[in-house]
């Protein structure tokens, strides 16, 4: 008998909170929600690559920075020849194949000819976030180390003329609802043919190959298609930020959607996304009371949670949930 | 190409590691829909063999034709694809996915013929259909554990979710390493019964790797016996029973068959 996954129970508990949220909080919360679900996507972005693929990238702010780079460089109107281009939608639709496309080739660099495995690709994507991140650095036609300030935000016309969506509750449901699309979106994949193989693959991948799988092609299937949504997380969160800057595409923040994903739990997309809120909302509000002090209080609780929940909190929390039904069913049978 | 080429031709195959040669000079020839079992002491380069045939490993000289094209050099993938597909000894399915899962796998990545270089995400068979898969597994009788995580079954189980994966690659040629290895008796009779009524309904080739004598004797095929990385004789159970080398082979061993490797 088929029965509704405990991960999905705890994504619809926490979709029907997230929906009540604005009602029963001040609004400059939800201001700051709606950027949390653009990180949510970004950490279900790494989840799908390193939780589902077995794939760890330690520069996965490459994609997010383009995604917000490409986003800001279209709706400011400064694609070279195309000075009349404003639409937030052919800005959506750049930041999310171009950095598909980079994670692409360089999926098919790293796997076309070689068995390229486990902390070579680590190190292969942090050289290249630290490299990425000079290179914004020295774009002056990007801004160079400022960036690129005075982002507009979505606006619903085709080419910019039309309504921009800048109240903070319609922003809000906006990307709740992406986050919503995505988290279910990515969770569908995971159980298609494309999805299994993947994660074949990541348990044992000489034994997916005798099984007929093209593995190399698989993992650059899989390094486009988290590329792809870490760009749409990159859009999500400039239109709503404002402001493209060398920090989006660095090591910082490759480094933290490492953090939200392994506290909130890399075999889950969900676990992922709230990984990257709660990890989000505890900074905002522990930051003003610890000052400097909150790296070292992050540093402190991965640690902990770490050894404490090696599958991450909301991880953990699952698959003891999941025990507990399973007892019960079976107590019942 | 003669067009008579027979369906698998290794000829002179050998692998070396360092100073030791696991398959030496190894030649014969499998006809299509013909079953051997390939017996030999431990160590003596039966499962070295299977690596070869299924490209994990490559050989150091010699060639492996199946169907007219050589083997050697070409990916995993494609040879899985081709129509080879292997049973581990040591059973590797996937241990953190359910069996139903494991057996999606093994139908997506199947035999793929006419089609090149397929793959994602066209390439999929489109045959993975659940009716495919409770059929598979009520013949290795694990259809009451669809949804069973593979790691949590116990030994022999995993052993039937090997086949059960073998069987869903849509294999041309099986290769099956030990497929009763740790098994009780009762699971081995089950398991002989299995692989015979494969064998006779489709046709498919195999080769058989296997310890026990007796398991050799009741899957009624042609021998083909390995020591010290060459093949010294090969045919009938009885004949090979009766000859004085293979004797020698096994009895000189303390191996009296029934043991496992
Ligand atoms: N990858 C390897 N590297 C080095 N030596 C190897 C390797 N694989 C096998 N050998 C050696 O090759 C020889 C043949 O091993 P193989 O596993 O093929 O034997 P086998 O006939 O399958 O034995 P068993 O009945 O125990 O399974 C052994 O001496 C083994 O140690
Ligand atoms: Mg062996």
């Amino acid at each position: 008998m088929a029965r509704i996954p405990t991960a999905t129970l705890l994504a619809l508990v926490a979709l029907v909170l997230f929906l009540v949220l604005p009602v029963v909080t001040a609004s400059w919360v939800a201001a700051d929600f709606g950027i949390y679900f653009a990180y949510a996507v970004f950490a279900v972005s790494l989840g799908f690559l390193w939780g589902h693929a077995g794939m760890l990238s330690f520069g996965h702010a490459v994609y997010f920075g383009i995604g917000a780079y490409a986003m800001s460089v279209v709706t400011l109107g400064m694609v070279p020849g195309l000075p009349d281009l404003k639409s937030t939608w052919i800005g959506l639709v750049a930041a999310v194949i171009i950095p598909g496309l980079v994670a692409a080739v360089l999926g098919w660099f790293l796997f076309a000819s070689r068995a390229l495995r486990g902390a070579f690709l680590g190190i292969v994507t942090l050289a290249l976030s630290v490299l990425a991140e000079r290179l914004a650095i020295n774009a002056d036609w990007l801004g160079g180390m400022n960036g690129l300030m005075s982002v507009p935000p979505i606006n619903l016309g085709l080419n910019g003329e039309g309504a921009d969506l800048y109240d903070t509750i319609p922003v809000y449901y906006v990307m709740l609802a992406v986050l919503a699309v995505v988290v279910a979106g990515m969770t569908w994949i995971q159980h298609r043919p494309f999805g299994l193989a993947l994660a074949a693959v990541r348990e044992n991948e000489l034994r997916a190959a005798t099984l007929g799988h093209n593995v190399a092609r698989l993992k650059i299937g899989a390094l486009a298609v988290a590329g792809a949504l870490a760009g749409l997380s990159g859009a999500l969160f400039v239109v709503q930020f404002g402001f493209a800057s060398p920090s989006l595409i660095g090591f910082a923040l490759s480094a933290d959607v490492l953090i939200w994903v392994a506290l909130g739990g890399r075999d889950f997309l969900v676990a992922a996304a709230l990984g990257a809120i709660v990890v989000r909302t505890l900074e905002s509000r522990l930051s003003n009371a610890l000052g400097a002090t909150w790296p070292l209080a992050i540093g402190a609780l991965f640690m902990v949670s770490v050894v404490l929940f090696p599958r991450g909190v909301f991880g953990e929390l699952i698959t003891r949930l999941d025990r507990l039904r399973h007892r019960r069913r079976t107590r019942r049978a | 190409m003669p067009d008579a080429s027979p369906f698998l031709a290794v000829e002179n195959l050998t692998k070396a590691f360092g100073g030791v040669r696991a398959v030496d000079s190894v030649s014969f020839t499998l006809a299509a829909n013909e079953m051997r079992c390939v017996i030999g002491p431990n160590g003596c380069g039966k499962t070295t063999l299977f690596n070869l045939l299924t490209g994990y490993l490559p050989p150091t000289s010699g060639s492996i034709h199946f169907e007219g094209a050589d083997i050697p050099g070409r990916p995993l993938y494609e040879i899985a694809r081709a129509g080879i597909i292997r049973k581990f000894q040591v059973p590797s399915v996937f241990p953190g996915l359910t069996v139903d899962e494991n057996l999606r796998i093994a139908l997506a990545g199947k035999a793929n013929p006419g089609k090149v270089g397929t793959g994602f995400p066209s390439g999929f068979a489109k045959r993975e259909g659940r009716a495919e898969r409770i059929h598979i597994l009520e013949r290795v009788r694990l259809d009451r554990h669809r949804h069973d995580v593979a790691g949590t079954l116990s030994h022999g189980q995993k052993q039937w979710l090997e086949l059960a994966l073998v069987l869903a690659g849509s294999p041309r040629l099986m290769l099956l390493d030990e497929p009763a290895a740790g098994m009780t008796r009762a699971e081995k009779q089950e398991t002989i019964r299995l692989i015979r009524s494969v064998h006779d309904e489709s046709g498919i080739s195999a080769l058989v790797i296997e310890h026990d004598m007796d398991f050799v004797e009741a899957l009624e095929c042609e021998v083909m016996v390995m020591m010290l990385g060459r093949v010294v004789a090969s045919g009938s159970y009885a004949a090979m029973r009766d000859d004085p080398m293979v004797r020698e082979a096994y009895l000189g061993n303390g191996h009296t068959g029934g043991g496992h490797g």
